[in-house]
């Protein structure tokens, strides 16, 4: 079905050529597969929940605050200029 | 606001592809996965302009590849060795294949122009299509092609003149030769 319409050009580069490119997009796709195979660095799903949360605040202003305090975690949320007590 | 948790496995799944991509691009794994952080941040932060029928893929190369050229053209008036702090900033030990083979391209590639560099990547690495990469290009695409085939040109000469003999071993196996410390005499 596919047809091979490679023909050289009737010198020898060309040949050297093709077996040169073809090493060049094997070592290519090698080189992204390694990479690829490594996966999702946790930094990104890390990362990726905390611009969430930040983008939100950013979008939705001063009600921010009210869902943080929600789940009554004993750490404050992030310091933000008012809150901090004086020590 | 969250993100729709096809939108966030979408992004999720496109980073392992954007990291090499960004490694490949910049040569330097720090400096990539900043890349790529800046790209998720832009991304979320414009979701908005994102069309649900389209490639996020596509759309969140498109958006690193500027950060890319933005930078570059910042960097540029500073001196910068392109392909510095690959090594140091390997995260896993190197494998016993392959590593000294891909040093040698890595250099070759560095010495490409960007533009053909990110051609050559978007086709031959990230496998996207003449017509995906202009559009994360923004160019025509004949421009593509014919930036991909001057990448691939110049690295056969880069990697060809580095044997110093044309018809010689190719690079590759007297990489691997080297490698395994069999040296080729």
């Amino acid at each position: 079905m596919v047809k091979a319409e490679i023909i050289p050009t009737g010198k020898t580069p060309g040949l050297l050529n093709r077996h040169v490119q073809g090493k060049i997009g094997e070592t290519l796709r090698a080189m992204f597969d390694e990479i690829v195979n490594e996966g999702v660095p946790d930094r990104f799903s890390e990362l990726l929940g905390q611009i969430e949360s930040r983008v939100s605040e950013q979008s939705k202003g001063s009600t921010a605050g009210s869902e943080a305090g929600a789940e009554g975690s004993d750490r404050p949320p992030c310091a933000s200029n008012g809150d901090k007590e004086p020590s | 606001m969250a993100l729709e948790p096809t939108v966030r496995e979408a992004m999720l799944r496109a980073v392992p592809g954007l990291r090499a991509f960004a490694i490949s691009l910049s040569g330097n794994v720090d400096r990539a996965d900043d890349l790529v952080q800046e790209t998720l941040v832009r991304a979320i932060a414009h979701i908005d302009s994102f069309q649900p029928d389209t490639n996020m893929s596509a759309w969140l190369f498109t958006i690193l590849r500027n950060l890319f050229r933005s930078e570059y053209r910042r960097r540029r008036r500073e001196v910068e060795d392109v392909n510095g702090g690959y090594e140091e900033s390997l995260k896993s030990p190197p494998e016993q294949h392959g590593r000294i083979e891909f040093e040698e391209f890595r250099a070759a590639l560095a010495k490409l122009p960007p533009d053909h560099r990110e051609a050559l990547l978007l086709v031959g690495g990230s496998g996207f299509s003449y017509e995906e990469a202009a559009a994360i290009c923004d160019c025509a695409v004949g421009t593509v092609k014919s930036r991909v085939n001057r990448a691939r040109k110049r690295l056969a000469e880069l990697l060809a003149i580095k044997e110093g003999d044309e018809f010689g071993p190719d690079y590759t196996t007297r990489a691997i030769l080297t490698a395994t410390g069999r040296g080729v005499g």
